[in-house]
């Protein structure tokens, strides 16, 4: 039987936390079974998720002042849990589940057209086989869940 | 510290990440600076990713960014899988010019001797 690895994390909420909060969710990961395309898939979605928390959630001085961040992962062996609360701004109801599917090519032939950003929910939405957002007086809850296989 | 390195060839411009991990903390500071470079000697670029382990989308971004700053002039070589994974489910690899190594790129923006 495996045993459960978990780890939690509560950076601030300010973007230059999320290099170094990132390298821990990498280094968590690195440990887990999962294979190495879904590992990565898994923590490029983590580190979308915790950027846009660090700088959409907390947009004002009172917000900021008590801002929380919490990432818990937690390895069960056959697969990967991971849940970011947050006590800010929630995303906006429907946004993640209409988030772009990546389902067109991009036209080259039309540089300016080309986006040079809002992948990051649609990145959220496929990072994992499970994908889940609650929103309410307890706060926003994101759950991936990542089988191994 | 700069967030890359930058050397002027005859024709092009190579820029190498020296950040690991190009997200959304560093993208900023990197897409300025590398417009910056552009702007003054409007050349091909050619981005190094050697030493990156890891994009976010506002790495990305400044790629696309990039890549319009020189119109479309623009090849990507040493591309980890991490970073490939992002840009293939992004599809820019439809856009973007992805090359093995330093010399392809050169060949690829038409700066090879």
């Amino acid at each position: 039987m495996s045993q459960l690895r978990t780890l939690i994390l509560q950076p601030a909420a300010r973007l230059a936390e999320l290099t170094a909060t990132g390298e821990q969710v990498q280094a968590f990961l690195a440990q887990s079974a999962l294979e190495e395309s879904a590992r990565h898939l898994l923590e490029l979605g983590v580190v979308e998720a915790l950027s846009n928390v660090m700088q959409y959630a907390f947009q004002t001085p009172e917000a900021q002042e008590t801002a929380s961040i919490r990432l818990l992962m937690a390895d069960h062996g056959d697969y990967v849990e991971v849940v970011l609360s947050d006590n800010g701004e929630p995303i906006p109801a429907g946004a993640l589940q209409n988030a772009p599917l990546f389902d067109s090519d991009p036209d080259a032939s039309d540089l300016p057209s080309l986006p040079e950003g809002g992948f990051g929910l649609g990145i959220i939405a496929a990072c994992a086989d499970s994908v889940d957002y609650q929103s309410g007086p307890g706060g926003n809850h994101l759950t991936l869940i990542q089988r191994n296989g | 510290m700069s967030v890359f390195t930058h050397r002027e060839l005859p024709g092009a411009h190579i820029i190498t990440p020296t950040s690991k991990r190009l997200d959304a903390s560093v993208a900023v500071d990197f897409r300025s600076k590398a417009l910056a470079i552009i702007e003054v000697s409007h050349l091909p670029l050619v981005l190094d990713l050697a030493q990156v382990e890891f994009i976010d989308s506002s790495g990305l971004g400044v790629f696309v960014s990039l890549m319009k700053a020189v119109d479309g002039r623009i090849a990507l070589c040493n591309v980890g899988k991490p970073v490939m994974q992002l840009v293939t489910l992004t599809r820019m690899d439809k856009i973007l010019a992805i090359v093995t190594d330093e010399a392809a790129a050169l060949h690829k923006v038409g700066a090879a001797p």
